[in-house]
């Protein structure tokens, strides 16, 4: 904590020798961390050296920072510089360095008085002309200044909207190096950027999805709710053209409002993701991730040299679609149990080891077979091996991380048409949030949320069941031909479909609507 | 030299040559044990062509059938020879019947018992897996032998249905009766090798290849009194099976299906050709000889279960071809979630079935 509050920034003066100090922040994982750029000029040769473990991009700020420098109308000091990226232990990477290195040297020749930029962040790189341009992880770096005592940063215009969240922080644009000595010498007035979080909630408007659009498929949409009532994860089975991706386009609307603190959490991840360009502020809507089944392992849970957060990250708190489920990559597939267990995965790289949240509802979609039509129509030739191999694709563990399992119908010229009242999207997020509420009182002095988190023992304890559920239960295991792993999912089910009925008891009929929930694990006749 | 017993197993097993040219081939020298002391050059002499020969000898008679005997006891198989009085008198009746039977289970005594044959497509619809099932149940109750292929769909059904029913069930396999084909009946081959008998008159370890198959059949159909065709396309290899029912004489009877369905167009035209039609079970029985037993007659109109009002609703759009729980929900305008409740305990009263796609079919 102290670290960042201590920081000063100051000039020794040593006849023609001087040092600088200036803040600045680089992200480990989704968190920002405190980087001391130190800049001294010195006589000697004329040399322009940065060390502490630069990479690439930041090696080449030098030629940046000279040209913008010099673009701005100061004259670049023919002396030896060298910079100094404190902690040395970490390697840094891309260009947000070229401010503050700029800022530093500036201050070392005089332009900038040491007290100006005390105390303060700065973030951005710069363009040969000296205009400063947006740059990735802008939020969670400006996030953890606050936290530890930073009061006033300079940022790129393009971030100024993203970094305006974090409260107790006067963000100040910077459009240009030569802007930014005017306001730092007093010639200009500091414009401070405001923004609110609740506002920008508010501010938010709806997408134009909604479940109301969806006509027929009453029983898919009741498993839906269920399973966002309980954060279940859910597989659907259908063939082509059944909606099951125009339905799991709809789950975010009906999932309820994301809190402040949530949307942060989310924000900072796309910011790290470098998703949050083009000045965008705060991610008000719950994310839905759709990767396509090319994707790779790296790009699905998180990686690269300095590991970057993956899909299943850019999902926290929303939701991860994966349509054709058999036709991702297996190593793919296997690679999302741990998430999908633990609510974050844990990258190690030779650089760290990082921990990205990712507590997501997992959505699945699929094919009953190969052509898609098996069970449907007289259209599928598909043989049985085929069927088969095709449904072996999804191994035994993922499909034992996921709760609801639904087979979608086809939907016919009459579902279409029909004028029937389909339910919005927002009578059901009523009733979804008001179990989210009851699950949170609940499990308050528990370490989870929801009912899809219940471990075994937890289940036991919260899923109480009495002598005609009991029978219900072991007659379905009997003639139903139930798997054992089906147990404690048929019960945490019961109990989301029991909080949807206002959190009493699971009753029977509970437990009947769960079994119906389970349609993949039973033996059926045909 | 080989025992008798010894000498058929080592015959049966000689892979690559046709049973029928087996039994030939015994015949000329008058037994098995003789063909084997015989030697390779008197097979030739004898006027067999040379690949017979070399397919009898490639290796020494007593050391292939001491490899045989030593597999059949790894992997706890037995056989039983065509001179054993256990072995199955219908299937002696065929020209070509194996010489030996590999078994795995307990044969069960067909002498005075009547053996019905069920065989149909391997992808088959709802209709014609209950139908089957429900059959297989009803008459191995009564006593029938169910005989059948072990593949996938119908005959996957007609055991299963055998089996619910406590009754005798025997499973011819196309591969060596330690292999499960298709591997996905696992579960089910355990099940047959434990109340009923899975049988092949290939030695163990050989794998099945499609000439396999059409042999297995001609067993299928040899051993039972009655085949019953349940499920077949235009092309089905179920027809294979016919045809050697035919040739060996054996009646042959067809479950009629929907005109429209590509899955009934074979059993449909065997009914135009002449095969008996089945309605019920008690069509099977009078063809098996059977008498009627009226006690236990299916009753489609009547039903012996007590319904809750909802559950009698729901039940009553449920019939023989599936519906889906959105299609009762719109004809019922009942909210889901009674109408999944009232589908789950009409299932646990076996009053329907869910089949694939979220689908539900009657019955009872």
């Amino acid at each position: 904590m102290g670290v960042w509050g201590s920081g000063f920034n100051c000039v020794f003066m040593r006849g023609e020798d001087m040092l600088a100090k200036v803040i600045s922040a680089a992200i480990m994982g989704i968190d920002g961390y405190r980087v001391d750029v130190e800049v001294d000029i010195s006589t000697g040769l004329p040399a322009f050296d940065i060390v502490g473990l630069p990479d690439n991009a930041v090696r080449e700020s030098k030629e940046r920072v000279r040209t913008a420098i010099k673009n701005s109308g100061f004259d670049f000091p023919v002396k030896r510089i060298t910079v100094n990226l404190a902690p040395a232990n970490t390697r840094k990477e891309g260009p947000a360095f070229d401010l503050p290195i700029a800022v530093g040297i500036l201050v070392c020749i005089g332009v900038i008085k040491p007290e100006a930029v005390e105390g303060t962040l700065f973030l951005g790189e710069l363009s040969l002309d000296g205009a400063v341009k947006s740059v990735d992880g802008v939020l969670p770096m400006v996030a953890s200044a606050e936290a530890n005592g930073v009061r006033r940063c300079f940022l790129p215009a393009g971030n100024a909207r993203e970094a305006a969240i974090v409260s107790g922080v006067e963000v100040i644009p910077a459009d240009s190096l030569q802007r930014l000595v005017s306001v730092c010498t007093g010639r200009e007035e500091p414009t401070v950027f405001h923004a609110d979080a609740e506002e920008l909630f508010e501010a938010a408007g709806g997408e134009g999805l909604d479940f109301a659009d969806v006509k027929g498929q009453e029983a898919v949409k009741r498993a839906l709710e269920i399973a966002a009532a309980g954060m279940h994860n859910i597989i659907m089975v259908g063939p082509p053209g059944s909606g099951k991706t125009m339905m799991a386009k709809r789950i975010p609307t009906i999932l309820p409002d994301l809190t402040v603190e949530e949307s942060i959490e989310i924000t900072k991840i796309y910011s790290v993701a470098g998703l949050m360009r083009n000045g965008r502020s705060l991610i008000t809507k719950r994310p839905f991730r759709s990767p396509h089944h090319t994707i790779s392992g790296v790009a699905m849970v998180g990686g690269g040299r300095i590991p970057k957060p993956g899909e299943v990250s850019l999902s926290h708190n929303g939701v991860l679609f994966l349509d054709e489920l058999p036709e991702f990559e297996r190593g793919v597939l296997e690679e999302l149990r741990q998430p999908l267990e633990d609510g974050e995965i844990t990258v190690s790289r030779v650089n760290g080891s990082m921990t990205f949240p990712a507590s997501l509802m997992f959505v699945a979609a699929m094919n009953p077979c190969p052509c898609g039509f098996y069970g449907y129509s007289d259209k599928c030739r598909c043989t049985n091996t085929q069927i088969n191999k095709y449904m072996g694709k999804v191994s035994g563990p993922l499909l034992d991380r996921i709760d609801v399992q639904i087979e979608a119908s086809a939907v016919d010229y009459e579902d279409m048409r029909s004028k029937k009242h389909a339910e919005s999207s927002a009578e059901i997020k009523k009733r979804v949030a008001a179990a989210h509420s009851i699950q949170a009182e609940r499990y308050r002095d528990e370490d989870i949320y929801f009912n899809s988190q219940l471990s075994a023992s937890q289940t036991e304890r919260f899923c109480k069941l009495g002598k005609a559920e009991e029978e219900l239960i072991r007659s379905a295991f009997d003639r139903l031909g139930f798997s054992a792993r089906a147990y404690h999912k048929l019960l945490k089910l019961a109990r989301t479909i029991a909080d949807l009925d206002g959190g009493g008891e699971i009753t029977v009929r509970h437990i009947a609507e769960a079994i119906q929930l389970r349609s993949l694990d039973r033996r059926l006749l045909c | 030299m080989l025992s008798d017993e010894n000498a058929l197993l080592w015959l049966a097993s000689v892979l690559n040559i046709t049973p029928k040219r087996k039994h030939e081939l015994a015949e000329k020298f008058g037994s098995a044990a003789a063909l084997a002391s015989a030697g390779r050059d008197k097979v030739v002499k004898a006027g067999f062509t040379e690949d017979i020969a070399d397919a009898l000898f490639a290796s020494e008679p007593e050391k292939y059938a001491a490899d045989i005997l030593g597999r059949l006891y790894k992997t706890q198989t037995d056989f039983i020879s065509c001179n054993n009085k256990e072995y199955p008198s219908r299937l002696k009746q065929i020209y070509d019947y194996p010489l030996v039977l590999f078994k795995k289970g307990t044969l069960p005594d067909m002498s005075d018992k009547k053996v019905l044959s069920m065989v149909g497509s391997r992808r088959c619809t709802s209709y014609g897996a209950t139908v089957t099932y429900d059959t297989a149940k009803e008459l191995a109750g009564r006593g029938v032998v169910i005989v059948s292929g072990m593949a996938d769909g119908i005959d996957s059904m007609s055991h299963r249905g055998a089996l619910d029913a406590d009754g005798d069930t025997v499973a011819v396999l196309g591969c060596g009766v330690d292999i499960c084909y298709p591997a996905g009946n696992r579960e089910l081959m355990d099940r047959i090798c434990e109340k009923g008998c899975v049988i092949s008159e290939l030695p163990p370890s050989v794998h099945p290849s499609k000439y396999t198959f059409p042999a297995r059949n001609r067993i299928i159909s040899g051993l039972c009194d009655v085949l019953a065709v349940m499920e077949a396309d235009e092309k089905s290899g179920t027809l294979i099976t016919v045809d050697h029912a035919i040739d060996q004489g054996r009646d042959v009877m067809a479950l009629p299906g929907n005109v429209t369905s590509r899955f009934s167009r074979g059993t449909n035209r065997l009914i135009k050709e002449g095969a008996g039609i089945i309605t019920s079970a008690e069509d099977i029985c009078a063809c098996l000889g059977i008498e009627e037993n009226n006690k236990n007659k299916k009753n489609y109109e009547k039903i012996n279960i007590s319904l809750a009002p909802e559950e009698k609703l729901v039940y009553d759009c449920i019939h023989s071809e599936p519906v889906t729980s959105d299609e009762i929900t719109a004809v019922l305008d009942m909210s889901v979630r009674d109408v999944q409740y009232a589908l789950t305990m009409l299932e646990l009263k076996g009053a329907v079935s869910a089949v694939s796609g979220h689908r539900y079919i009657r019955r009872l």
